[in-house]
């Protein structure tokens, strides 16, 4: 009977098992480039499938999840999400020298945390409010401090083929977050193997939080446009890390200077310049996680999990056994170039008036076609009509440029302001936007509790369009700082007495002229009459005293 | 003497006329629509632009955060442009200068008919008052920088030229516009209503009073079929009673209200609100048999208490004061307050300069320059009062000339 009763568990639990699995899959993949003989790009990708075998129905409504987090089902169900995208980066991506990123920008974010989401019906703030504050409980972001003042509807970006105007999407951003290790291991808890097994177990979170640039991003979207029965999840971790600079620290406390200080005496000596142990020509995975992987993980089917690029044609997979035999080479070949560089910065003329001004250059021989999308706080008074452009230094006026524009200005305390505009960027041309904002005093309260270092302005994000609007890549531009005049903070009370004594003494000296009756000195009664001592003081100042 | 003097004050009106409409097209006005003294949110010609702006592509431009001055602004300067351009609306700006120097002439010249005021209280001629008016720099700098205060001093002084002259619907014309431009202007229509009382005694209250509603409605109507909805009546009455944008000016509202803690905000907004018009009644009432003084006093009292003033509402007070020359001369505190004003002015800017530019100055000492010309503008009006009731004293009492004089409850 007990036997029965177990093999009959067993058998369940297999089916169940078995049936289950048929719905989610799970998949991880690690992927190693070399952007330059210093810098390497990784990415930690881990997917995960989910399929509801009803017809029409929506994936998050079923009940039993295996691979796929709960929580974050559960809150997809809630609120009646249809897409969900999350990025938090830091740092700044050099498209100078580290050129077009592996994923084209289309999974990375600016500086700072950036959600947006859209819903399956006409949702309005209240469920996009929810939405980002079940975020925060999850991922442990401020995404609870997102309201009015930061949530934006662009039309513009972010738009799958598949969009209809029925689904309301919303954006937010805040520039001022920072990416630390509580955000990563919320993250990591979410995948079915944590951080123990498999590729995750590359992750440190010291090496990591220390490179030059990193972005965790979490991308919840259907497998086929509009049909809902089939999700995926894509958590992607990117980083590009300086091999030279985390090879210092395997030396313990002996730190060789770089390698631009080394002369030839000295060279070949390991103790003296890092040159002599570093070598250029291509990395382990010790160089670069200093640790190699655990054992594979065992829900992921496939068995080659790391990805290595070995030319400019050809990625390599290597499964998790062989880590200790790879070798990430130097490509001397030049990676593909970005099609669009942005540079955007402040011009500052003093701290009432400043001016954006923001500069594209397409040095390529194809025309693309660029939708710009740049939001304001309300403090920053954007004058829309002070905008200028220069098309290769030629002015040309906005209405002739734009082929199309969203504009939300801004109110005071209400919202903030959202421009987003199409126009096409000929080929071997600099286009250069600039316009004036004025900046505005807060009240006292508003300011937050370090007011002097100034505020953070969102990056603005660029889609490029190819031939047939298909989108090739996104780029983010730098993240602008800002600084508002401050008013004393310790002065309430003075600035109260002091205008009140202003007020009172206009109202005084009125009051005592209007309803004071004149009457000559002589004429005033005894008990008003001066004394001794003032007729005195008044013969003294006799010649004063003719006058009224 | 007259068409002499009339001639004097064509040439001269055309020479400032000349030299406003070339400075405004230059540099210097850029650079002087952006300071805070001259432009404030209300007044400001960037703002003016910018709903311009947006009223040219469709939208509401009420709509934009910086756009809060009332619909005659927008559509004299939609007008402009369609008839010149830019430059037509420099040539507006200076022609109601040069017009307001005309109706301060005529204010005065008018005023000093009356010979019992003349020997009383008049000390220096119409021509001069005219002059100082218009080669005021309190007046010509916002003429150049473009500021919507130029058509609202020229809506004053026009329906006080009208009330003085004892023209009824010009009188009620002028107000419907000038209340219509700044709600604030509701201080000076008291006094000047007496000033009518006292040109045209057959002037009824109810008369005027429809005749205002009457132009008030088509202004509102008028206003509402141009724009499309009805915005425009709540958005710039919203900025005068909420104070939403504290952008730094001259006055005593901005810093104030920044500094205050949040539970007291409503409480002070109505102090402010209430202190300019709880003088109207009482000013009034003891200066009945002088308006026109009244008015003076009240355009004073009411430019220190403004929400958004600039210099061209202490110009338009500063260069009324002369019409009553021999009561200027019987103010004790002229030196001290006319050195407050000037010093005020002018270390104000230097001051915003350091806290703004160079970041090495305070708020403070910026806000406390405004205190001062507050005081120097209040000790004025003050000074201005007694010597008034002192001089209407004596006219009463003409055998008690030489005995010095004391006031008592």
């Amino acid at each position: 009977m007990g036997l029965c009763k177990f093999v009959l568990v067993c058998l369940c639990s297999f089916f169940a098992l078995g049936y289950a699995s048929l719905n989610e899959q799970y998949n991880e993949a690690l992927y190693l480039e070399n952007l330059s003989n210093r810098h390497t790009y990784a990415s930690f990708t881990f997917e995960i499938d989910k399929k509801t075998n009803k017809e029409n129905g929506y994936a998050f409504s079923e009940p039993n999840y295996q691979f796929f987090p709960l929580s974050l089902a559960r809150i997809m169900k809630d609120q009646k999400v249809m897409d969900l995208h999350v990025r938090a980066t830091k740092g700044r991506w050099d498209y100078g020298f580290w050129k077009q990123p592996p994923d084209n920008g289309l999974q990375s974010g600016g500086l700072g945390f950036e959600v947006w989401a859209s819903f399956i019906d006409d949702q309005d703030l209240e469920a996009w409010y929810k939405l980002t504050s079940q975020l925060s409980g999850l991922f442990c972001f401020s995404s609870n401090n997102i309201d009015e003042l930061n949530t934006y509807q662009p039309l513009l970006s972010f738009v799958p083929s598949s969009f209809t105007s029925s689904h309301s999407r919303y954006f937010a951003s805040l520039p001022q977050e920072s990416v630390c290790t509580e955000n990563l291991s919320s993250l990591l808890k979410f995948l079915p193997c944590k951080g123990e097994a498999g590729i995750a177990s590359l992750i440190d979170s010291h090496l990591l939080f220390d490179t030059d640039w990193y972005s965790l991003s979490i991308d919840i979207a259907p497998n086929h446009p509009d049909d809902l029965s089939s999700m995926k999840l894509i958590v992607k971790i990117q980083t590009v890390i300086d091999v030279e600079r985390t090879n210092r620290r395997k030396l313990g406390t002996k730190f060789p200077p770089p390698p631009e200080f080394c002369n030839d005496d000295i060279a070949n000596d390991p103790l003296r310049c890092l040159t002599a142990t570093y070598t250029s020509s291509s990395h382990t995975l010790e160089d670069l996680f200093h640790k190699l992987p655990e054992t594979q993980c065992p829900l992921s089917p496939s068995k080659d999990d790391i990805l290595v690029k070995n030319s400019p044609s050809l990625v390599v997979s290597y499964p998790l056994e062989m880590a200790r035999d790879i070798s990430v080479p130097v490509l001397p070949e030049k990676r593909p170039e970005s099609p669009v560089f942005i540079e955007r910065s402040l011009t500052n003329s003093g701290n009432h008036w400043v001016g954006i001004i923001s500069i594209f250059t397409n040095p390529s021989d194809e025309a693309y076609s660029i939708v710009y999308f740049e939001r304001l706080p309300w403090y920053a008074r954007v004058y829309l009509h002070t905008m200028k452009i220069t098309v290769n230094d030629k002015p040309i006026s906005p209405l002739e440029f734009f082929q199309d524009q969203v504009y939300q200005p801004l109110k005071d305390r209400k919202a903030g302001t959202m421009i987003e505009s199409r126009f096409e960027i000929p080929a071997h041309s600099s286009v250069v936007i600039s316009y004036d904002i004025e900046k505005t005093t807060l009240r006292l309260q508003e300011y937050p509790p370090d007011a002097n270092r100034g505020y953070d302005l969102p990056p603005s994000i660029v889609s490029v369009f190819g031939k047939d609007d298909v989108e090739i890549c996104q780029l983010r531009t730098s993240a602008l700082l800002m600084f508002i005049p401050t008013p004393d903070f310790s002065m309430p009370y003075n600035v109260i007495i002091l205008t009140s004594t202003v007020m009172a003494l206009t109202f005084g000296g009125s009051f005592n002229f209007l309803t004071r009756r004149i009457v000559p000195i002589s004429e005033l009664p005894k008990s008003q009459k001066p004394s001794l001592l003032q007729r005195l003081r008044s013969k003294l100042k006799r010649k004063d005293r003719n006058s009224t | 003497m007259d068409s002499k003097e009339k001639l004097k004050l064509t040439f001269i009106s055309l020479f400032t006329f000349i030299i406003q409409f070339y400075l405004s097209k230059s540099k210097f006005s850029e650079a002087l629509s952006k300071r805070i003294e001259i432009s404030t949110p209300v007044s400001s010609f960037l703002r003016v632009q910018e709903g311009l702006f947006l009223y040219r592509r469709g939208l509401d431009p009420y709509s934009g955060g910086v756009y809060y001055q009332s619909p005659l602004i927008l559509f004299l300067h939609f007008s402009c442009e369609l008839l010149g351009g830019v430059d037509a609306i420099r040539i507006l700006y200076s022609f109601l200068t040069v017009a307001s120097g005309w109706l301060v002439y005529k204010i005065s010249e008018k005023y000093q008919e009356n010979k019992k005021h003349r020997d009383l209280y008049c000390g220096t001629s119409s021509l001069w008052i005219s002059i100082i008016y218009l080669l005021n720099p309190l007046t010509f700098l916002p003429n150049i920088a473009c500021s919507s205060d130029v058509i609202l001093n020229f809506l004053t002084l026009a329906f006080i030229y009208f009330s003085i002259q004892g023209f009824q619907v010009g009188y009620a014309c002028t107000v419907a516009l000038s209340l219509f431009v700044n709600p604030g202007t509701i201080s000076l229509v008291l006094p000047s209503y007496y000033i009518l009382k006292q040109s045209n005694p057959k002037a009824s209250i109810t008369g005027t009073f429809f005749v205002f509603l009457f132009y008030m409605s088509c202004l509102i109507i008028g206003s509402a079929i141009l724009l499309q909805t009805f915005t425009f009546l709540m958005t710039p009455l919203h900025v005068y009673m909420n104070a939403h944008d504290l952008t730094p000016n001259i006055g005593l509202w901005w810093y104030f209200f920044t500094e205050i803690f949040e539970e007291f905000r409503l409480f002070f907004l109505f102090v402010f609100a209430v202190a300019p018009v709880m003088f109207i009644i009482p000013i009034t009432i003891r200066l009945q048999k002088l308006p026109l003084i009244a008015t003076v006093l009240m355009m004073g009292i009411h430019s220190i208490f403004k929400i958004y003033p600039s210099i061209a509402d202490y110009s338009l007070f500063l260069s009324l004061l002369p019409i009553f020359g021999k009561a200027q001369e019987n103010m004790k505190y002229s030196l001290l307050a006319n050195n407050g004003i000037v010093f005020a002015l002018v270390l104000g800017t230097t001051f915003y300069h350091s806290w703004i530019t160079l970041g090495c100055g305070n708020a403070n000492f910026f806000y406390a320059s405004n205190l001062i010309l507050a005081i120097g503008i209040s000790l004025k009006a003050m000074d201005f009062l007694r010597a008034v009731l002192m001089i209407e004293w004596r006219s009463k009492h003409p055998e008690k000339k030489n005995e010095p004089l004391v006031q008592i409850p």
